[in-house]
């Protein structure tokens, strides 16, 4: 991937992970700038913590790429987005998202998943560099505002107008976050189990659900995890993962 | 009215303009009111009635359009509304299906209004529908007029869940849990089932695996209960559970986390048709 002029590498990115150029375009192109058409290769969005340059994230990247130096990329929205043979191992600088493994022409597929991968790294605070298969459900939390805007207003927001709604919240977090093992919880909240059990008790009584069953316990979980990513209460357009038509 | 040699200070300006505009907006809805009450033929008004429905329902409508409009047809613009997507029983009639719900395609019986659109009934309500509904509907949430199109999005993808699992009746978006996300989110569920159920292979066990996997969860992972579900003995469950850690690298001891990725894997596929006779659960997730 070298010998293209800084314009031409713009183009170049474009046109493979935006889909810019149509199918038998992008083969094309991708063979006239040096890649390998039969190779596999991963897209990625990279975003800089406040406070650092884009070019630091860029030397980082290129340095982490395996053979060094050999990486694509342009700048989109004050992001850096590209190709690399393989996902870098680590980046200090900020947050990498990405995607699946694909060949050239058809990341197109792969970029919009790169980016849901660094959306829901931003959003729950992560650095580093996090592949979209390896964010689990992080990934949907972020995306599906209007579900997770209706599962908070239901089983969180109510809380903030209960006495100690707060704490019955974050023992609820705590336990699930202990797979929901009591003891273990308490200890962790330097509570007595008992305690434990009677805000678990009282979320429950509350909220009208009863989280042995593993859905009720699954869409509690969703609400907390959406409220901690910090879109709960802004109602902001679902994310570029689209309207009823995620990939 | 500000008399024009008066000054006027940047606020008092902004009023009269406002007051002005009032006032045009109301010269303009008496004129169309009068325009579609002179009207001999109803259709007409239908029409208007049904491109208001279907502007405010997808669009985001200018502010100063809308109240114009909603004076016309009648409808308060202080309050907030329901919106629904809705589609009758084989065998049964529109209007009939649009009075169960609260609907009128002529006039704003309660404050709603309603339309036919691409086959859908589709509309705004003032409160949850009521009794008997022989169709089905999606519901979204409660929101002024200016945002109904946010609700309505909302009460499309209900529909859509609620025909993707067969149900019948008024299904409320905020009622469905996490399966409009499931249905839509192909992506998460394509990455999850790569991650889960890959690494089970394509033999008669990964299938008891996944049947011993699916009772396990819904039992609150309690291998006696599950046992019993099963007509098997607790160690099989155990033994499959194991079989499913050891061959996936994942663990139930610790977080939920990877218990809820499991469940969702596995709606994806029952709502994907991965697993060939295999009828989706009706529980919600």
């Amino acid at each position: 991937m070298v010998g293209l002029s800084p314009g031409q590498r713009v183009r170049v990115v474009r046109d493979l992970l935006l889909g810019e150029a149509g199918g038998d375009d992008r083969r094309v192109e991708a063979g006239l700038a040096g890649i390998d058409t039969d190779g596999v290769y991963v897209a990625f969005r990279a975003r800089t913590r406040p406070g650092q340059l884009i070019e630091e994230m860029v030397a980082e990247l290129i340095l982490g790429a395996s053979p060094c130096g050999d990486m694509l990329a342009a700048e989109l929205d004050g992001d850096v987005i590209g190709l690399l043979p393989q996902a870098p191992p680590s980046v200090t600088v900020g947050v990498v998202g990405v995607g699946p493994a694909a060949r050239p022409h058809d990341l197109v597929e792969s970029f919009p998943l790169a980016s849901r991968a660094m959306d829901a790294a931003v959003a729950f605070d992560l650095t580093g560099v996090h592949a979209f298969g390896d964010l689990g459900l992080l990934p949907a939390i972020v995306a599906d505002t209007e579900v997770g805007e209706a599962l908070w207003l239901r089983y969180v927001r109510p809380f903030d107008d209960v006495k100690c709604g707060a704490e019955i919240v974050s023992a609820i977090r705590a336990w699930f976050g202990c797979g929901m093992h009591v003891d273990r919880a308490a200890a962790q909240l330097m509570l007595h189990p008992n305690t434990l059990r009677n805000r678990i008790a009282r979320f429950e009584d509350l909220a009208g659900v009863d989280l042995r069953d593993a859905a009720a316990a699954m869409q509690v979980w969703w609400a907390l995890l959406y409220g901690a990513s910090g879109l709960a209460g802004n109602r902001p357009p679902r994310s570029r993962a689209g309207s009823g038509a995620m990939v | 009215m500000t008399r024009p040699t008066e000054p006027v200070a940047g606020g008092r300006l902004l009023r009269a303009v406002a007051a002005g505009q009032d006032e045009v907006y109301r010269l303009i809805a008496r004129a169309a009111t009068a325009h579609r009450d002179g009207e001999p033929h109803g259709h007409t008004a239908d029409r208007e009635r049904a491109e208001f429905v279907r502007d405010v329902l997808w669009t985001t409508v200018d502010a100063a359009r809308l109240a114009s409009a909603a004076l016309v047809h009648a409808v308060d613009t202080d309050r907030e509304y329901l919106t629904l997507r809705a589609r009758p029983a084989p065998g049964h009639g529109i209007d009939e299906f649009a009075r169960a719900l609260g609907l009128s395609r002529s006039r704003a019986d309660g404050g709603g209004l309603g339309a036919v659109v691409n086959g859908h009934l589709v509309g705004f309500v003032t409160s949850r529908p009521r009794g008997t509904v022989r169709g089905v509907a999606g519901l979204g949430p409660a929101r002024p007029l200016a945002l109904l199109h946010e609700s309505f999005q909302m009460a499309t993808r209900a529909l859509y869940t609620a025909d993707r699992r067969k149900m019948t009746g008024v299904c409320e978006f905020s009622q469905l849990g996490l399966l409009p996300a499931i249905l839509s989110d192909k992506a998460t569920g394509a990455a999850l089932c790569q991650r889960y159920f890959k690494p089970l292979g394509d033999t008669d066990f990964a299938v008891e695996i996944v049947e011993t996997l699916r009772a396990y969860l819904s039992c609150g992972m309690h291998a006696p209960r599950t046992a019993d579900v099963l007509c098997v003995h607790p160690n099989t469950v155990r033994y499959r559970i194991a079989k499913f850690e050891e061959l996936t690298g994942v663990t139930f001891r610790g977080s939920r986390t990877a218990s809820f990725e499991v469940l969702w894997a596995l709606e994806h596929r029952a709502a994907h048709g991965m697993r060939p006779g295999s009828a989706p659960r009706a529980a919600a997730l």
